[in-house]
């Protein structure tokens, strides 16, 4: 064994371990001001998938079968007052982008149709994606975004879609009204977007922490849901520019962070009380789709069973390999 | 979470924000022993503020009949439902009324609502009714408890019911404006009126869950959930009538029985009231002490008060209105000069009273109480305006007028 | 051996390093996941906003320099194991490490390869950690494991490969989570030293705190476990109790007589379970690396040149001892 102390510097100069904890410090500081971060985040990327024809607002379109659904699990969320949901375990979430519109198809199990809230205790079923207005490295708090760090959202609800014109008709109305100026429907007058018939069915909202979601001054999200065989599937589109800073701008080879939030109605669920998800990753792809195929369900499985086999075998082997001949005839440096 | 001071419970408590620093207080009086449940308060409001479409099940005012009527149907015992379930067995008074305005009726050792709630699911202890619970605001209208065929008398009648009118009670601490995430209620500095920003308001009913009194109520047509509104813009002197001087709400002046007088107090930073016997409210409530809280076990310190229904068993009552009953009831049977002469200035005028006077007049009679004597004088109760210029006077004896016989025109 | 006692702990020429990067991946487990996430969640936080932007950023920083010190790290023992002339299994792992993130970073590889990476790198590099710690390796072992296997999660979510396979099984996550707490409540077989009474009151009340925290407040310990650990708290309370307790009296115990092993675990934590950034990954493999690393009173690590030979020159890294 070696005593040796480390080097010193001459007298004047500080220590060689100083000076390189002030380089690393002065790397750091580097990365974080030019906000070049060079980890990855490697997990679960959803990815969209440049495509010939445009998806449109179907949620069935054929073009969706050819592109791969990611599952992305969801959580009850639990931060906040209210508190609540969870019982959605999962959204299936495909994107793909045409003449520069990015579309998302969300796809959720609900075994009850909820498109009503006309009644005190009706809730709608909705779904809602959520990105941070700024494309960037540091992503904000997951929920509602944070004070430096605004989130976009876009919610599309069931009852929206079903049409404003339906509300209100569960009660057997029989009564004449002396007025039915906006004047008497005082959050239209002062102009809450979802008190405004025939307004968009997904709302363009943006948060920056909690109890701070407002609708985007401009800018407007498309969408489409369609409920069938206990399975919502709802389609969102954006054009790529964004039409203000809070909203993200999208670009073919960027990557975004995108979060996911289902609203079961039958279950009461609304604001916080829903199932949401953590950030994944959302990359704009600049590849045409159709240079890979979706795989069959059962093929799948197997070709797992065989891999997971060879790796768990292959790893025994060597780990009986290294372990079992003892140490002591092994030399020193062990070699590959 | 902060701690606040309720002056209903005779304690601090949790709750959500710091007590707010407000100029005035919304207040009222509700004499119960006078309602006659003709409904023209609800119809005063109803044709004022909740006659389009998606307000059809929205009764800001609603006169129900205790004890098997309510709207929504049994609000007040599923709260107090909840309340058990949380706190079984442990929702009771130490009452040793003190006389103190920060602790007139005693200390409750019960949970309050938000001390109740898990604070995670709710920020109050509450239930969302259905829309079949609003439907049928008149349920159980005069129903007593029996008949009973010796017939009743006083203290307690055997049989009985009686009218509970209730608007919103634009609560010191109100469950609504704790329990909304968007933080889309508010409670306005200058009158503690809680309105609901209609702007802001996603419809997600939270307040309709947590409000103790169900007194928020969902529109379906604009999604959002709207409230009684105190009628503010009479209270900002709005009403031309009053040519830009505060007038009381719709509900209160259109009283046919006198039952209700409005008014604003002026209230301390800790929500008592400041203390100030001139003024109507202040002394029925704090001097007299015969007017009381509607449930103030809930812990929203509301600002609607009651003098409670004299012959009413005394256990129901103290259940409605606190520990402070008997003592009310019985200051109410048997009332002071002054409080006579005040309970003749309920519904004299449309105008806010800010202060009164009482100018003593003649003895005129006695009565007997339960055995009692109970001298009667004739003196004239005097309203006044904020600014202390005279809004109304009137006398304990109702002045009586012959109709000359020569002005007979049949 | 030298006189001054915190060198003698030092093993490898990186432990002192290692130990730097310790430190500011905890500055930024503490400050950047759980401070400025659940600050924001104070009512009335919106007062002290400049205080919690400061903050803030000072997590952020931690993160840089957390990251800056995990590859120069990892870089360090690449490089010495290279200039040594020695190219084992761990050194073609982290060069299979650094290379693919680098070049995911870049753009040149898809995430999936990074991803089967890491997989493939803790796999390499967990034979080492184990013979260190032979027989006593169970631990060690459940945790490599573990982490294999949530490294495989995120393989198979990863779009593009599993279309060749199919959707991933789902019950990858639980079985590693399982095998995390069996590992961290195994981790006492690790300590070699005399049970001191310190680090077993001190892991005691690890366990309690963890216990009532997660009784008290079930919902809310559970989303910081999530969000700080990548644990989904499939389990009981009681056994998240017991693993953390076990874990804190394990590091404590040989936190002077085994440092590797106390660095080693804590940068396994910090790194999480199936949060899979390249960070986090690093920090696992820095990690294994730590326990690979044999303590300077018994002898250096089989793998790790030996410090007594003349170092090269070249060598960005100051000699701390041998």
């Amino acid at each position: 064994m070696l005593t040796r102390r480390p080097p010193r510097a001459p007298g004047w100069l500080p220590a060689r371990r100083t000076l390189f904890f002030a380089f690393v410090l002065l790397t750091a500081l580097i990365l974080r001001v030019t906000d070049v971060n060079p980890a990855v985040a490697q997990s679960q990327s959803i990815v969209a998938w440049r495509v010939d024809e445009s998806p449109d607002l179907d949620p069935d379109a054929p073009i969706w079968d050819e592109i791969q659904r990611m599952s992305v699990p969801l959580t009850s969320q639990q931060v906040t007052v209210p508190a609540g949901g969870g019982t959605v375990p999962s959204v299936r979430v495909s994107a793909a982008h045409h003449d520069r519109i990015l579309y998302l198809n969300v796809e959720w199990t609900d075994n009850t149709l909820n498109e009503a809230s006309g009644a005190p205790e009706e809730f709608t079923d909705a779904a809602a994606i959520q990105i941070p207005a700024e494309h960037g490295s540091s992503v904000p708090a997951v929920c509602m975004g944070q004070a430096d760090g605004a989130v976009n959202i876009w919610q599309w609800r069931a009852d929206r879609q079903k049409g404003l014109d339906q509300l209100g008709k569960g009660a057997d109305f029989v009564d004449v009204y002396p007025s039915t100026d906006e004047l008497f429907f005082p959050a239209q007058s002062a102009g809450n977007a979802l008190a405004t018939p025939g307004a968009d069915v997904v709302q363009n909202l943006v948060a920056s922490g909690f109890g701070t979601l407002e609708p985007a001054s401009v800018g407007v999200v498309a969408g489409q849901g369609r409920f069938s065989d206990s399975q919502w599937r709802v389609v969102f589109a954006r054009p790529f520019p964004a039409p203000d800073e809070f909203q993200p701008t999208f670009e073919e080879g960027l990557e975004f962070d995108v979060a996911f939030a289902v609203w079961d109605g039958h279950r009461g669920d609304r604001d916080g009380q829903k199932s949401v998800s953590s950030f994944v990753r959302l990359k704009v792809s600049d590849t045409t789709a159709g240079s890979f195929t979706a795989a069959g369900s059962e093929g799948g499985s197997s070709g797992w069973l065989i891999l997971l086999s060879a790796g768990l075998v292959a790893f025994v082997a060597y780990a009986v390999v290294v372990l079992v001949i003892p140490k002591r005839e092994r030399p020193e440096e062990e070699s590959a | 979470m902060a701690q606040v001071h309720n002056w209903h419970l005779g304690r601090d408590m949790r709750y959500r924000f710091e007590t707010g620093k407000q100029e005035r207080q919304f207040a009222a009086v509700f004499n119960i022993n006078r309602c006659i449940a003709c409904q023209t308060c609800t119809m005063a409001c109803k044709s004022t503020w909740t006659h389009s479409p998606g307000q059809e099940l929205m009764w800001w005012n609603n006169v129900e009949t205790k004890p098997y009527g309510g709207y929504p149907d049994h609000w007040d015992v599923k709260t107090l439902e909840l309340l058990d379930e949380a706190n079984p067995g442990g929702q009771v008074w130490d009452a040793d009324p003190v006389e103190d305005v920060s602790a007139p009726y005693g200390r409750f050792d019960g949970q309050t609502v938000f001390e109740a709630a898990d604070g995670l699911t709710q920020e109050a202890v509450g239930y969302l009714p259905a829309e079949h619970e609003w439907k049928a605001p008149n349920r159980f209208e005069d129903h007593a408890t029996k008949f009973p065929a010796a017939g009743v008398s006083l203290p307690e009648h055997d049989g009985w019911f009686f009218y509970l009118a209730r608007i919103c009670n634009h609560c010191t601490y109100p469950a609504c404006l704790a329990a909304c995430p968007r933080n889309a209620i508010y409670k306005r500095p200058e009158d503690g009126i809680v309105l609901v920003d209609q702007e802001r308001c996603r419809g997600y009913r939270k307040c309709v869950e947590a409000c103790p009194y169900k007194k928020t109520m969902y529109r379906p047509t604009t999604k959002t959930t709207e409230k009684c509104i105190g009628c503010y813009p009479r209270i900002e002197g709005k009403d031309p009538l009053t040519e830009g001087l505060p007038m009381e709400p719709r509900c209160m002046a259109a009283c046919v029985g006198k039952i209700r007088m409005h008014g604003l107090v002026k209230v301390e930073a800790d929500g008592t009231w400041t203390d100030d016997p001139t003024h109507p409210l202040y002394y029925m409530v704090h001097e007299e002490q015969v007017a009381l809280p509607l449930y103030p076990q809930f812990g929203t310190q509301p600002n609607i008060y009651y003098i409670p229904p004299r012959w009413v068993p005394r256990d129901y009552l103290r259940q409605m209105f606190g520990p402070g009953v008997d003592r009310a009831i019985e200051r109410y049977t048997r009332p002071s000069r002054r409080l006579l002469a005040l309970l003749q200035l309920f519904r004299a005028s449309q105008r806010i009273i800010y202060s009164f006077d009482v100018e003593e007049g003649p003895k005129v009679g006695e009565i007997t109480v339960g055995g009692d004597v109970v001298e009667m004088f004739n003196d004239t109760a005097v309203g006044f305006d904020e600014s202390g210029g005279e809004i109304v006077r009137v006398a304990v004896e109702e002045p009586i007028f012959e109709r000359p016989g020569k002005l007979n025109s049949i | 051996m030298t006189t001054n006692p915190s060198l003698q702990a030092s093993g490898g020429g990186e432990l002192w390093l290692i130990r730097a990067a310790v430190v500011a991946a905890g500055i930024e487990l503490v400050v950047l996941r759980l401070v400025t996430r659940t600050a924001i969640h104070i009512p009335g936080i919106s007062r002290v906003e400049s205080p919690y932007r400061v903050t803030a950023e000072m997590g952020r920083l931690a993160y840089y320099v957390a990251v800056v010190l995990v590859v120069v790290a990892l870089g360090s023992v690449l490089w010495r194991g290279l200039a040594a002339g020695r190219f084992g299994w761990n050194a073609v792992a982290i060069a299979w490490f650094i290379g693919a993130a680098g070049a995911t970073r870049l753009g040149l590889t898809s995430d999936s390869t990074l991803a089967w990476s890491v997989v493939g790198s803790v796999l390499m590099l967990l034979p080492a950690a184990l013979r260190r710690y032979q027989p006593r390796m169970l631990p060690i072992l459940l945790f490599g494991m573990s982490f294999a296997l949530a490294g495989l999660h995120a393989a198979t979510q990863v779009n593009g490969f599993g279309s060749i396979l199919g959707p991933a099984p789902t019950g990858f996550l639980p079985i590693a989570e399982a095998l995390t707490v069996l590992a961290c409540i195994a981790s006492p077989m690790l300590v070699r030293t005399e049970v001191r009474r310190a680090p077993l009151l001190i892991g005691a009340g690890v366990a309690l705190a963890t216990f009532m925290a997660l009784l008290a407040s079930p919902a809310t310990v559970k989303i910081l476990l999530l969000w700080n650990f990548g644990l989904a708290g499939y389990f009981p309370a009681f056994f998240y109790a017991v693993a953390f307790g076990a874990l804190a009296f394990t590091a404590l115990s040989s936190r002077s007589t085994d440092a590797p092993l106390a660095l080693g675990l804590a940068l396994l934590v910090f790194g999480g379970l199936g949060l899979h950034s390249s960070y986090q990954s690093g920090l696992v493999l820095l990690g294994l690396v730590a326990l690979a690393t044999t303590n300077p009173t018994r002898e250096t690590a089989a793998w790790i040149p030996e410090a007594s030979e003349p170092r090269p020159e070249v060598s960005l890294i100051p000699v701390a001892a041998g």
